[in-house]
């Protein structure tokens, strides 16, 4: 009938197994990129050690001819060389692993998005948004810290193990090889064990934080009621309590670093090596030198290995948050939608029924219980109810932004169930209760459902929700901003702004949430007149207060704790139902109207 | 929220950096014992590591003389010794360090919070939420890493010293080649924090894009979804992450350089060492091991100096994030007790403006993203804030005591500016506020607050129970108290329909509550702190008719006899009052009752007939 921007069909990115596979696709996203980044490390290990052994070697040409030697003057043109290798393939390995680390992260947050994106509302419900945003940026930072930093320094520090232990080989003999090898191994393996220790205290540290910031930021939204409910006191002792329990935290932390045990280790195997090395020299096994090169090899490695204990940490974050990342992108809808293998013909301007429709969020209650009732094609429907009778939540089952939990709702005689939601929302517009716009120009917000709008649809639908008569004011009119950095607007502007919306993506079927606006009485006229252009010629619900719309409109729906009380148009309403009456009587003027009808 | 930390936002500092040193020391002092012993334990450190090499420099030397098997043992005895002293001293430097730095954290937090809570509501209004927290959460820790660039600098300074003083006793020549690690260091510092401060801001607001960006659409899901417009949102998030991207590569480029130069500047050091270390040694003037303790301490030399250059720039973030934590601490709310306010004597419950002129400061945005820009103008329209616009003009009238008072006016007219007044969360500009003929400023806040309550336009519900909430004002409030109030007012029906009734957790402001729920349980909570003088802002907008009538009937049952305001847009929410004010443009147009109102045919009388109007009356009626 008509194209409604691009048919998004659900997520289409690449899924995992595990949080680890998530993690670990690292290694597979770009490979050769990976491997030249690994080569140019093993290579760079290399050239980090050469100066060690290089000055050994001159100080023993120095010592043994008693001059500077052509031989001499090599070996320091060596290490300079050696070290402007270093410089140019370490630069070379490092940035392209920095590239691949950021690439990582900048992927993994978009599959994230999109993956959160196309779960049903029931997951948003579900999960705080905010919790969602700091996953979405802190913890998949976090996720790129294990790959980079974290990940490439361990690797890098393996291969630095490897090449030393040789180099100590080649240089004194097997046994201090091994001796040096099985003393990191020692390091590695307190290290670990020391990061297990600190690993629940970090975890604990990060819901602190967590629970500190929320808390505040919480009272800072609310100051107004903490403030003039005398809550000020109660605020600060609680916050107070928080702070103090993040402190003593940071404390246990802090002093988890102190008395480091694997430094421990490797200060006994420097020890140990260097008085080994001296013995020998001294019983002529080796020459000297070989002590310049061991103490020299043993400090470049413990430089690398300085940052280890951080490393297994960041690693071990990284991981747990992959885990928790991928349980989100992984959420198993309990409400599936079904498996839709035919789109069928439908006919959107058809009667719409529903039949026997019950509906739960998801929390042991239902929120409309067993309705039932046949919308005739073209009419205008009116919903009224008290607070949390079900009204939005009838309306939201409409855009199949939830299934029904029994029951179905069937437009032409076709369940919503065997039409994809997409093709439901092409056909079903909604004004939203609590009008939601998106940071930006207005004229994008009008044009949201259709991107392809030309300025003068735009400014047709401006006009007919009478949101002209106040963009004209702004300053910039439909290019003004709005939104965090732009101009606020009121209920009522928000209102006609989400309605000059609805009309550009000119549904078949079109539900209005306006159940009782907080608008001055020259606003809700204008309102009114929107909502007549908007609603004519097409199916209209409207979740509404105005006397005016429910003595005109076709069926009323009288709904009361989700289930439907009264049904019928107002005149049926006002005799058969004692409910309606009472309601309609305390209807803002109905009293006029009576009267007036009387007279 | 540390999508705004702003590490490197120093260039708006207001004080000078001795000033906020001394509001450091104010919180240190207390820990001046500790710090004494962390600067003693330093000179130990600063010993041993200093004195290692050279001893195996004594070693080496000793090797080539031939040494005896007693003076090797000892050589190895002491060096694993000097070795343990200085893991030691580490250790005890970090343990102390660790008390000190988070119980100073916990103090300047705690009072940080504190002094938000009480500033002022203008500041609340103009900064968001997430940036207060931010305050307190993010700068807070960041002066720790400036209380850390304090301890590190201390022994690196001893450390560099040190090295130094080895160097150049061994020969002019090894002192003046470690010389070069300062030009080096300098020119590494001065290429981050200029071009790497650049890029690093751009990193960060575009990370602040991307969050900001991220945010909104996740709590927009239900649009995107209802529009199908999920392929939009997915590709406008994809085209902020690939510019973050973009940006990181560049800062990576930068920052990868520099580990890498470091490198090759200390190893042409060390080659500089060996070869005058030749030189000399065929002069006679050094012994093997001294040259390679000139190889080993050039190299040392360069970490100290390097890390102090970078400690400067740390240091500059903290003291920024000090400074913005001092104009915390030190503000003076404009709106608090004054020495001598007095408890409020209630008589009554007579309110009256007196002349009372108010406008809202300036608004000026706090740039989130650092890069800042040209805050927004703002617009003119019904809701547009411009600077010092004059909200309310001289506005008079009388709130008689025990009577039901109403307010009404278009969209902006500044009633809840009114209501706002009447809490105190403002002054007047000029005029003034009067309760029982006492000026609001005069009396304590507490009083203040005891006496009068308010429910406001927007809904604001905490997380945590029903129950909580109903009682937040009132927390001694008996359960039975709460099931009360809640039937009188309607609540108790769909609070009893939750999951879990009372004890429903609520999330994130409610947001699995209807709107008219969450307004709801607003008005249970005001009403159960039970306050003598009550204010209504459009407390029942988001109700039906029939529920708005129990809660009419619930205020006339508790409220009868006592002073209420309510603002309403709808007619018939305030057609049983004492006196209607009415509103316009920041002025008080007309005061009187319905008849009185309606005889004068002014504004009154027009806003009473467009109402009818849009509903329409007249054209069903005439049907
Ligand atoms: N996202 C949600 N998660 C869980 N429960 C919800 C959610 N949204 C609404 N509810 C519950 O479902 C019931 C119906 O809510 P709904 O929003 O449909 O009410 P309503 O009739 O629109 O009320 P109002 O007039 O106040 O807007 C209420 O009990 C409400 O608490
Ligand atoms: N916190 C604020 N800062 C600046 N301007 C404000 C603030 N609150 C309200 N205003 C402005 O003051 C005027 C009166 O607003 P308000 O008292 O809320 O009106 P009403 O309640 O009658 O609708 C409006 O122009 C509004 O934009
Ligand atoms: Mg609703
Ligand atoms: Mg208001």
């Amino acid at each position: 009938m008509k194209t409604l921007g691009v048919e998004y069909q659900g997520y289409d990115g690449p899924s995992y197994s595990s949080g680890t596979t998530l993690f670990l696709s690292f290694f597979t996203r770009k490979v050769p990129t990976l491997i030249f980044a690994i080569m140019t490390m093993i290579l760079s290990s290399f050239f980090a050690m050469l100066p060690a052994v290089l000055v050994g070697t001159a100080l023993d040409e120095l010592l043994v001819q008693g001059e500077v030697t052509s031989r001499f003057m090599l070996i320091i043109f060596a290490i300079v060389l050696s070290g402007a290798l270093f410089y140019v393939i370490s630069f070379l390995g490092l940035y392209t692993y920095v590239t691949l680390g950021f690439s990582f992260e900048r992927d993994i947050r978009q599959e994230y998005f999109d993956r959160i994106q196309t779960h049903s509302l029931t997951f948003h419900d579900e999960n705080n948004s905010s919790k969602l945003l700091s996953m979405g940026m802190t913890e998949i930072s976090q996720m790129r810290q294990g790959v980079m930093p974290a990940l490439r320094q361990i690797m890098n520090n393996i291969f630095s193990v490897l090449i030393i232990t040789v180099t100590i080989y080649l240089t004194t003999d097997i046994y201090k090889a091994v001796v040096a090898f099985i003393g990191f191994v020692l390091y590695y393996i307190l290290a670990i064990f020391q990061a297990r220790r600190i690993i629940p205290i970090r975890t604990e540290l990060a819901n602190t934080v967590g629970v500190m910031t929320e808390e505040s930021q919480e009272i800072f939204k609310g100051i107004e009621v903490v403030r003039s409910m005398r809550a000020s006191l109660r605020e600060i002792m609680r916050f107070r309590n928080t702070s103090e329990q993040y402190s003593n935290l940071g404390k246990t932390e802090g002093r988890m670093a102190a008395f480091y045990l694997p430094n421990v280790a490797i200060l006994i195997l420097t020890s140990l090596l260097f008085g080994w090395t001296l013995y020998d020299v001294s019983n002529g096994l080796l020459e000297v030198s070989a002590v310049i090169q061991v103490l020299g090899l043993l400090i470049t490695l413990q430089l690398t290995s300085m940052m280890m204990p951080q490393m297994f940490l960041l690693l071990n974050a990284a991981l747990t948050n992959s885990n928790r990342i991928w349980e989100k992108m992984n959420w198993v809808d309990p409400y599936p939608d079904p498996v839709i293998s035919e789109i069928p013909d439908i006919d959107w301007e058809g009667d719409l029924e529903f039949r026997d429709v019950w509906f739960s969020y998801n929390n042991g209650r239902y929120a409309l219980k067993n309705l039932n009732f046949t919308i005739p094609s073209g009419s205008k429907v009116a919903v009224i109810g008290g607070p949390g009778s079900g009204k939005s939540t009838l309306l939201k089952l409409l855009l199949q932004l939830y299934l029904p939990s029994k029951g179905e709702i069937l437009i032409s005689g076709v369940p919503f169930k065997n039409i994809p939601p997409h093709i439901v929302r092409q056909h079903v517009s909604r004004v939203e209760q609590e009008v939601f716009l998106f940071s930006g120009k207005i004229r994008d917000n009008i044009s949201f459902a259709k991107p392809s709008a030309t300025y003068e649809e735009i400014l047709q639908a401006a006009v007919a929700a009478q949101a002209m008569e106040f963009i004209s004011d702004l300053p910039e009119g439909l290019d003004t901003l709005i939104g965090e950095r732009g101009v606020d607007l009121s209920g009522g502007q928000r209102q006609r702004l989400a309605i000059a919306r609805a009309i550009l993506a000119d549904p078949d079927i079109l539900l209005l949430d306006d159940s009782a606006s907080a608008l001055d009485s020259k606003t809700e006229e204008l309102l009114r007149k929107a909502l007549d252009n908007l609603s004519k010629d097409r199916m209209t619900i409207t979740v509404t207060q105005r006397l005016n719309t429910l003595v005109k409109a076709d069926l009323i729906i009288l709904l009361k704790r989700g289930e439907i009380i009264a049904i019928g148009t107002h005149e049926k309403l006002l005799e058969t139902s004692t409910e309606y009456q009472k309601i309609f009587e305390l209807l803002p003027e109905s009293e006029q109207l009576i009267k007036g009808g009387v007279s | 929220m540390s999508r705004h930390s702003s590490l490197f936002a120093d260039k708006t500092r207001t004080r000078k950096s001795s000033e906020l040193l001394r509001v450091l020391w104010r919180y240190l002092s207390k820990f001046k014992y500790s710090v004494a012993l962390v600067a003693f334990l330093t000179l130990f450190y600063t010993a041993a590591v200093t004195y290692q090499p050279i001893i195996v420099q004594d070693a080496i030397n000793l090797l080539i003389d031939n040494a005896t098997f007693d003076t090797i043992t000892l050589l190895v005895v002491f060096y694993l010794g000097l070795a343990v002293l200085g893991w030691v001293t580490q250790s005890l430097v970090t343990w102390v360090m660790a008390s000190v730095q988070n119980e100073l954290v916990h103090d300047l937090r705690s009072d940080t919070f504190e002094k938000l809570v009480e500033a002022d509501f203008s500041y609340h209004s103009q900064i968001q939420s997430g940036n207060i927290t931010s305050r307190v959460v993010n700068d807070t820790q960041e002066i720790t890493t400036g209380l850390n660039v304090f301890t590190t600098s201390v022994t690196n300074l001893l450390v560099a010293f040190a090295t130094l003083g080895v160097l150049f006793s061994i020969s002019y020549w090894f002192g003046l080649i470690s010389l070069l690690a300062i030009p080096t260091a300098m020119v590494i510092t001065t290429v981050i924090s200029s071009k790497g401060k650049v890029r690093m801001l751009k990193v960060r607001s575009s990370m602040g894009r991307v969050s900001g960006k991220l945010a909104e659409n996740l709590s927009g899901v239900s649009i995107a979804k209802s529009f199908n417009q999920e392929e939009r949102t997915s590709s406008e998030i994809r085209k902020l992450n690939n510019e973050t991207y973009e940006y990181f590569k560049q800062l990576g480029a930068m920052m990868t350089m520099i580990f890498p130069s470091i490198t090759l500047v200390s190893m042409i050091m060390i080659a500089l060492v060996v070869y005058s270390g030749g030189m000399l040694y065929e002069q006679g003037l050094v012994t093997i091991g001294a040259i390679y303790l000139g190889t080993v301490m050039v190299r040392r030399f360069l970490s100290p100096i390097l890390a102090l250059s970078n400690n400067i720039t740390n240091l500059q973030a903290s003291l920024a994030a000090l400074d913005r934590v001092t104009d915390i601490l030190y503000s003076r709310p404009a709106v608090g007790n004054s020495p001598d306010a007095k408890p409020l004597e209630f008589k009554g419950g007579k309110v009256e403006l007196v002349d009372v002129t108010f406008s809202y400061k300036t608004r000026k945005i706090e740039s989130p993203g650092m890069m800042g820009g040209a805050p927004h103008m703002k617009s003119k329209g019904e809701n547009g804030k411009i600077e010092n616009v004059q909200v309310l003009k001289r506005v008079s009238f009388k709130i008689p005591a025990g009577k039901k008072t109403a307010l009404i006016g278009h969209t902006g007219a500044g009633k809840s500016t009114v209501t706002k007044l009447l809490l105190r969360f403002y002054d007047p500009s000029s005029g003034s506020v009067l309760i029982d003929g006492q000026d609001l400023r005069d009396i304590t806040l507490e009083s203040l607050y005891d006496t009068v309550s308010l429910v406001s336009q927007e809904p604001y519900l905490f997380v945590g129970t029903v129950m909580d909430n109903i009682r937040y004002g009132r927390p001694d409030a008996t359960d039975e108290e709460v099931y009360e109030i809640a039937s009188m007012v309607g609540a108790d029906e769909f609070i009893d329909a939750l999951p879990d009734g009372y004890q429903t957790q609520l999330t994130e402001s409610g947001k699995s509550l209807s709107a008219g729920q969450r307004q709801m349980i607003t008005i249970a909570r005001t009403m159960l702190k039970n306050p003598k003088i009550l204010i209504l802002d459009e407390a029942t907008s988001r109700l039906d008719a029939y529920t708005e009538s129990l809660v009419q009937l619930a205020q006339q049952k508790l409220f009868d006899g006592r002073t209420t305001l309510v603002i309403a847009h709808r007619l018939s929410t305030i057609r049983d009052v004492d006196q209607i004010v009415v509103m316009d443009d920041g002025e008080a147009v007309e005061v009187g009752t319905h008849d009185e109102l309606m005889a004068l045919n002014g504004k009154y009388t027009e806003l009473y007939q467009t109402y009818y109007a849009h509903q329409g009356i007249e054209a069903i009626a005439s049907d």
